[in-house]
């Protein structure tokens, strides 16, 4: 890693003249005329899209994530359309949208899984674009599944101990020989993974294989396995999928405790918008690639386009869809309806 | 259990040191029990009870089978512990032979003469090195042909790479067979490979004159060769399994369940994926030595089939892959069919039935071989001693996936419920038709009634 340093000051002192250039200054394709990204896309005060005037701070400095003006394309359908977006330190933002909005895709575009086709992400001021997925993990980027990907066959331990791989020293060699120092990392290792547990409260099922807990231990265990990680942001994908009302609750104190006791930023990335009302301080709301709105939840709330995206602008999208066939039924309950069901249900 | 008093741990603390040593002791019996059996026991015993176990389990097999232990755990740190399917392990093999054929004979006639704490003659011409030093030296060096191979392979995924490390012990073999004329140079003799290969010796123990001086393909030497083949097959055992207890086993295990989900919680795939290369391809550089010195006294290229990986995967898969015991169990069980087991069962089998079965099995042995695997697979996946964690997977379905599999039953139940609910309905409605068509309306009414009904339970 301290190979790259001077490479990321370069890059680092390159932004901060020109501004929210892309990764390759001088680039002519890539809108470097267009100066500062808006400030308001750094969550200072929550418009959208306006162009406030630049209030001297810089987002790659002033967010412990900041991706800048996100474009992918894959062959020729832009997933992503020119998103910038940040997590200020010690905050819980969110990242919502309708199916299909791109949501997921920009999230494997800040954890590394895909390379942005145009813009650039900043990790604590650090230039990460270029950075293999583990790295960004050991530098402070974790994450959770939507589908959980837990270690099945290890142990709950175990699994929270893999993450620590980055912090861990021992090498080959003093494996096999156990040394002092190896067996101390392993104690500490194991206290830390312990510690983590009981954090997010399945202290008790540390020897238990990954596979045989439940469903809500086994996202916990995620959650415990992510901050292993000792993350500067934890990015969290529909964390609380699957959860009841009461878990839910429980989730959002959770959430709270992580952001002000471990002092790491939370990113959520949901579709159920009643989750993320509650929770988030910040949202950002995609559709169909674009970023369409940005701000406090109760702007989102009353946000007109976030309306359309959410419920179809009537006469459009939402027009064209055919009433619920149940309801069709039941207005029209005659004896031929009935008849006619009950044939599609057998078939 | 994280709840568990400081006193409890203090408890448990001693319990499981002493369990710490369960494994090397119990091996060292066994393996000086070997030695002694053959060394003492069996020349004092009677010929009818010496005869038989002589028949069925020479010194010479168990010698084989020791070898075959040392490949099958190294394999077994890249399929068994990483998850990494290899299938030219043979590479490591041949080149720890041939490393022992440049370091331990006289492969070449140079004038130039090399001994360091060899046993052989001081005046024998050629390379002579110690054979400990000359299994560190191959050792080394295949785990740097494993990195050379692995760097540019170990990108690609599954199939692929199966079908590259395929792909890479053939070479190996191509290359030994044309080593004889490399660019007008002789580097590992062509066809007819590297003879006479020196035994190993016994240094101290053959000077006090306790052991042969040196362990050569004779009776005496043989026996002595257990107890050397048996610390190497112990030190690889102990190697594996403190390596897979630290941070480099965890991270296998995390890359062998889930390449992506690993490399997101900071698990540096490639390079850990290259460790587990090297350290496998290490003890496969060791088992080439311990063969060409110990058991052949020779390396040709014919000895490095393709057949030779497989066999080594068999005993991985058979003996219960990530198990240090399972796989030397099946390198033991696999390695004694092929070289006598098959033979001997044949020569039973024959005085019983009056057959001739003695040549013909163990020409078969790879029928017979693929045979079991087949039944293995069908009733026993986990192999012979499976790890603890793999017969968790194959015995019992993970939680998660059996809840939403009974959900889906018990939707599936609401359904076939729904269904028949509406075979009822259907029926009531033909009785209703009928009703209707004798010239009542009473049946129509009934009807629409089951029609909302049946919509709510859908």
């Amino acid at each position: 890693m301290s190979d790259q340093k001077p490479g990321v000051r370069e890059t680092l002192a390159d932004v901060t003249q020109l501004g929210g250039t892309p990764n390759t200054p001088g680039d002519p394709s890539g809108a470097a005329g267009y100066g500062r990204p808006d400030s308001a896309e750094s969550g200072v005060d929550g418009a959208v899209r306006q162009h406030v005037p630049d209030t001297g701070v810089d987002p790659v400095e002033a967010n412990v994530l900041y991706a800048d003006r996100i474009t992918i394309r894959f062959g020729g359908l832009t997933a992503v359309d020119d998103v910038s977006f940040s997590i200020p330190p010690r905050s819980v933002v969110s990242l919502i949208g309708p199916n299909g909005a791109g949501k997921t895709t920009f999230f494997n575009v800040l954890t590394g899984l895909y390379e942005a086709t145009e813009g650039a992400v900043y990790l604590d001021g650090k230039d990460i674009t270029a950075v293999k997925p583990h790295k960004r993990a050991a530098m402070g980027l974790a994450r959770t599944f939507q589908n959980i990907r837990l270690f099945g066959l290890m142990t709950a331990e175990e699994n929270v101990m893999v993450a620590m791989h980055s912090h861990l020293k021992a090498g080959v060699m003093s494996t096999i020989i156990r040394t002092r120092g190896q067996r101390r990392e392993e104690r500490e290792a194991r206290e830390t993974a312990r510690e983590l547990l009981d954090y997010v409260g399945i202290g008790k099922t540390a020897g238990e294989l990954a596979r045989n807990l439940s469903y809500g231990d086994q996202r916990r265990l995620e959650i415990a396995r992510a901050m292993a990680l000792q993350p500067k942001v934890l990015l969290l994908d529909e964390p609380t999928a699957g959860m009841n009302p009461q878990e839910s609750a429980n989730f959002n104190d959770f959430v709270y405790r992580v952001r002000d006791e471990k002092g790491i930023s939370v990113l959520l990335i949901e579709h159920d918008m009643s989750v993320i009302m509650k929770i988030s301080e910040r949202i950002t709301v995609l559709d169909r690639g674009a970023m369409i709105a940005q701000g406090t939840p109760d702007d989102i709330r009353n946000n007109q386009q976030v309306i359309e995206a959410y419920l179809g602008k009537t006469g459009t999208r939402e027009g064209k869809r055919t009433p619920r066939p149940g309801a069709q039924a039941q207005t029209a309950a005659g004896p031929g309806t009935g008849s006619t069901t009950t044939e599609q249900e057998q078939a | 259990m994280a709840a568990a008093s400081p006193g409890a741990t203090h408890a448990i603390a001693p319990e499981r040191n002493l369990r710490r040593f369960a494994w090397p002791v119990g091996y060292v019996v066994v393996i000086l029990f070997l030695f002694f059996l053959y060394q003492s026991i069996l020349p004092s015993l009677v010929k009818p009870v010496q005869a038989p176990i002589l028949a069925w389990l020479p010194v010479a097999t168990i010698n084989e089978c020791l070898m075959w232990a040392i490949m099958a755990l190294g394999l077994n740190v890249v399929v068994g512990y990483a998850g990494l399917l290899d299938l030219g392990y043979v590479a490591f093999w041949a080149l720890g032979g041939y490393t022992a054929g440049w370091l331990m004979a006289f492969p070449f006639n140079w004038t130039f003469n090399f001994h360091l704490f060899s046993p052989v003659r001081a005046n024998a011409p050629g390379t002579h090195i110690n054979f400990w030093l000359v299994c560190i030296v191959a050792g080394v060096l295949c785990s740097i042909l494993g990195l050379i191979i692995g760097a540019p392979t170990l990108r690609l995924r599954g199939d692929y790479l199966a079908l590259v490390t395929l792909g890479f012990g053939e070479v190996i073999t191509q290359f030994f067979r044309n080593s004889g004329d490399i660019a007008g140079y002789n580097i590992a003799g062509g066809d007819p490979g590297i003879s006479s290969i020196d035994p190993i010796g016994t240094g101290p123990l053959g000077a006090l004159g306790v052991a042969p001086k040196l362990l050569t393909n004779s009776a005496a030497g043989n026996i002595w060769k257990i107890l050397v083949l048996g610390l190497l097959v112990g030190i690889c055992i102990f190697i594996s399994l403190r390596i897979r207890e630290g941070r480099l086993g965890r991270a296998w295990l995390a890359l062998r369940e889930d390449e992506l989900a690993a490399s997101m919680m900071g698990v540096p795939l490639v390079r850990v994926k290259l460790l587990a290369y090297a350290v496998g391809a290490f003890f496969g550089g060791i088992g080439g030595v311990a063969n060409a010195s110990g058991i052949t006294t020779a390396v040709s290229p014919s000895g490095f089939d393709f057949g030779k990986s497989v066999l080594v995967l068999l005993m991985v898969v058979l003996g219960g892959m990530g198990n240090v015991w399972g796989v030397t169990i099946g390198a033991f069980l696999l390695s004694w069919l092929n070289s006598n087991g098959l033979k001997q069962i044949g020569v039973q089998f024959d005085a019983l039935a009056g057959t001739n079965l003695e040549a013909s099995l163990p020409r078969y042995n790879y029928v017979i071989l693929g045979l079991l695997l087949v039944l293995m697979m069908l009733f026993r996946r986990e192999g012979l001693i499976p790890e603890s964690r793999t017969k968790a997977l194959m015995q019992m379905p993970s939680r998660t996936e059996a809840e939403s599999l009974g959900a889906d039953s018990l939707e599936a139940e609401a359904e076939s419920e729904a269904v028949e609910h509406s075979d009822a309905a259907g029926d009531a409605k033909i009785a209703a038709s009928a009703a209707a068509m004798a010239g009542s309306g009473a049946g129509t009414g009934h009807t629409t009634g089951t029609g909302p009904r049946r919509e709510e339970e859908s």
